[in-house]
C-alpha cells in the first residue's frame, strides 16, 4: 500500500470518527449529560466530517493526476 | 562500494521496494504492540466491577483539539510528499515544517493535559483506568516524538539527498509519511476508546 492509498484510508477513518463524535455529542446533549459547548463541538465535528468528504474526493483526483 | 539494491525500484518477488517492505513489516510489529495494549484495555474493562466514563475524568474538548491537530498533520505530511513529486522543494520544506510544528503542538497540549491530571493527584497508580490511559497515551506520545525526530532530520540535514538522489529522497519521505499516518491512525482509535466510551 502506497502513501496515497494509506492517506485515503486515514481520511475515511477520520470522516467516520468526526461523524461518530458529532452523533455522540448530540446524544449526550439531548440526554442533558453535557452543555451547549459540547453541542457546538458536535456541530463543528459534523461540519469537519463533511469537509473531509470533499477533501477526500479532491485529493483522490490529485493522486490520479500524479500517477499519470 | 556496492549500492543497496531495490531502494527505489520494486522487487519482482514482493512487488515493492525494500524500504516500503521494511516499513510495513515494522508497522505490522507496531500493530501487535498497540493491539496487545488494546486487548489489555478490553479485558481490564470487562473484568472491572465499575468503569468510569472517560469524559467524566478526561477533557473531551482538549482531546478533540488534539485529534484535529493530527488530522491536519497527516494532510500536510502528504502535501510535502506530493510537493516532491512535483519537484517543488520549497513547498516540501514548508509542509514538512508545518507537520513538525503540529506534532510539537500535539505534545504541548498532551503535556498540559498530563500536568492537569497530576495537579488533581491523578497518577497511573490512582486507578486501572488511569493506568491504561497513561500507558496508551504515553506510548503514543513517544511515537509522536520519534516521528518529530525523523521528520526533523528529513527537513534539515537529511534533505541534502534531494540534490544527489531526488527519487530516493522522495521515496524516503513516503516511508516517513506511512509511519506518520500509522501514528495518527492509532490516535483515531485511542480518542473514542479512552475519552468517549
Amino acid at each position: 500500500m502506497s502513501l496515497s492509498q494509506f492517506h485515503l484510508f486515514f481520511i475515511a477513518a477520520s470522516i467516520v470518527i468526526c461523524l461518530a463524535f458529532g452523533y455522540w455529542g448530540f446524544q449526550n446533549y439531548l440526554n442533558h449529560k453535557v452543555g451547549g459547548s459540547m453541542l457546538a463541538l458536535a456541530i463543528g465535528s459534523i461540519a469537519l466530517g463533511i469537509g473531509l468528504v470533499v477533501y477526500e474526493i479532491k485529493v483522490y483526483r490529485k493522486f490520479k493526476t500524479l500517477e499519470t | 562500494m556496492e549500492m543497496i539494491p531495490y531502494t527505489v525500484e520494486a522487487r519482482e518477488d514482493t512487488g515493492m521496494n525494500n524500504a516500503k517492505l521494511g516499513i510495513w513489516l515494522f508497522l505490522a510489529s507496531e500493530v501487535m504492540l498497540f493491539g496487545g495494549l488494546f486487548s489489555a484495555y478490553v479485558f481490564l474493562r470487562l473484568g472491572a466491577p465499575a468503569w468510569p466514563e472517560g469524559g467524566s475524568i478526561l477533557s473531551v474538548p482538549i482531546a478533540t483539539f488534539n485529534t484535529l491537530i493530527l488530522i491536519g498533520s497527516s494532510v500536510t505530511m502528504v502535501f510535502s510528499w506530493t510537493a516532491l513529486k512535483e519537484n517543488d522543494f520549497g513547498k516540501y520544506r514548508l509542509y514538512l515544517g508545518v507537520t513538525i510544528l503540529l506534532a510539537l503542538l500535539f505534545l504541548a497540549v498532551k503535556s498540559f493535559e498530563y500536568s492537569e491530571k497530576f495537579s488533581h493527584h491523578l497518577y497511573p497508580s490512582s486507578s486501572t483506568f488511569m493506568a491504561i490511559y497513561f500507558t496508551l497515551t504515553g506510548l503514543h506520545a513517544l511515537h509522536i516524538l520519534g516521528g518529530i525526530i525523523v521528520n526533523g532530520y528529513f527537513w534539515g540535514p537529511g534533505s541534502k539527498m534531494w540534490t544527489s538522489d531526488p527519487e530516493r529522497f522522495t521515496n524516503r519521505i513516503e516511508i516517513a509519511g506511512l509511519y506518520w499516518h500509522f501514528v495518527d491512525l492509532v490516535w483515531i482509535f485511542l480518542f473514542p476508546v479512552l475519552y468517549l466510551l
